[in-house]
């Protein structure tokens, strides 16, 4: 069994390093430096420590082809690993705090423990050791074969604002309206602009985030709302 | 808005804590250390509903969400068994609709 520091140490090592969303890490590779994936990143440090895959298809595969992704951590948290709340993983070492894709791309990263996180950001930010507060998190997840201590009590993460998100069934409004509005203005076609978050504005948020160099999630909250020029809640 | 929102949040959250077991006495300190965190974003849900800004449906989806984390927060405590923190996250949210339906009442 490897330890929390052991992960948290190979995590550190890499940060400053270029990210590239769906870009495929070698988990065997040692030396890979990238460009990472969230998802990429997080799956690679684990298999580094551990020799296992965790969050990656095919579960079998060949280590350096398999794809890691945010939709298979979620499932592998809940098939493999062991759920625990935001709170409890953003306090502790080691665990992984996961944001399921609600569309077609969520998040990954690697809790450092006391609200810091080790992560594959963004193209904007790269590899970076960032906060858990403030973002929004489904769940955190204790990957097995990683030794962590949990603390008796979770430590709270302070929750995001009002996140425009897929939901089912969607959101519905006069924000979700606006966004549509100002993607639009922005060159970034929503779809209909109907004031319901569907895939179709996703896909254009998603756009907008990554020609920003945000972080990639299809999801509306400050920072994107700020590039889009909106005022947010 | 016609919410008093400081006497609602004291209300859900007395509300919680009344709802935990008083043989774990220091888990109504977490309680509301965990309600603190989220207290932020429940008073921008009722200021985006105020606002007319999201539908009733979606407000009532995240408020649904809101109880979930609360409730997965709370059992994170370890004193805290299940129905304890079930307890809590239900009476806390629904003292928020309760003074949610207040205001809308109190607006028409």
């Amino acid at each position: 069994m490897t330890t929390a520091a052991s992960l948290l140490r190979l995590a550190r090592k890499h940060v400053g390093e270029e990210y590239q969303l769906g870009a495929i890490a070698p988990k065997a590779n040692p030396d890979w430096r990238g460009p990472w994936d969230c998802a990429e990143f997080a799956s690679w440090c684990v298999y580094q420590t551990t020799g296992k895959l965790f969050g990656c298809r095919p579960r079998n595969g060949d280590p350096d082809r398999v794809d890691a992704y945010s939709g298979y951590w979620g499932a592998d948290a809940r098939a493999l690993g062991k759920v625990i709340s935001v709170g409890q993983a953003a306090a502790t070492p080691g665990a992984i705090l996961i944001r399921l894709p609600g569309g077609a791309i969520g998040h990954v990263a690697i809790s450092a423990g006391g609200g810091k996180t080790i992560e594959a950001h963004s193209r904007g930010k790269g590899v970076i050791e960032a906060g858990a507060a403030g973002r929004r998190w489904d769940f955190g997840v204790l990957v097995p074969g990683i030794d962590v201590s949990v603390p008796e009590v979770p430590a709270p993460v302070p929750a995001p604002g009002i996140v425009l998100r897929i939901k089912r069934p969607r959101m519905k409004g006069r924000l979700v309206r606006e966004v549509q509005q100002a993607l639009a203005r922005a060159g970034f076609s929503p779809g209909p602009i109907d004031g319901e978050y569907g895939g179709q504005t996703a896909a254009a948020v998603r756009a907008v985030q990554m020609a920003k160099g945000l972080s990639v999630d299809g999801e509306v909250g400050p920072n994107t709302a700020i590039a889009l020029g909106l005022r947010w809640y | 808005m016609s919410i008093d929102w400081g006497e609602v949040w004291a209300s859900a959250v007395t509300a919680a804590e009344g709802a935990v077991n008083t043989k774990a006495p220091q888990a109504k300190k977490y309680v509301r250390k965990i309600m603190q965190a989220r207290e932020a974003r429940l008073k921008l849900l009722m200021d985006v509903w105020a606002d007319g800004a999201l539908d009733e449906e979606t407000l009532e989806q995240e408020l649904r969400e809101e109880r979930d984390i609360l409730e997965m927060e709370f059992l994170a405590v370890r004193v805290m068994v299940k129905k304890a923190a079930q307890d809590a996250a239900n009476a806390a949210l629904k003292v928020i609709q309760d003074g949610l339906l207040t205001g809308i009442n109190l607006v028409a």
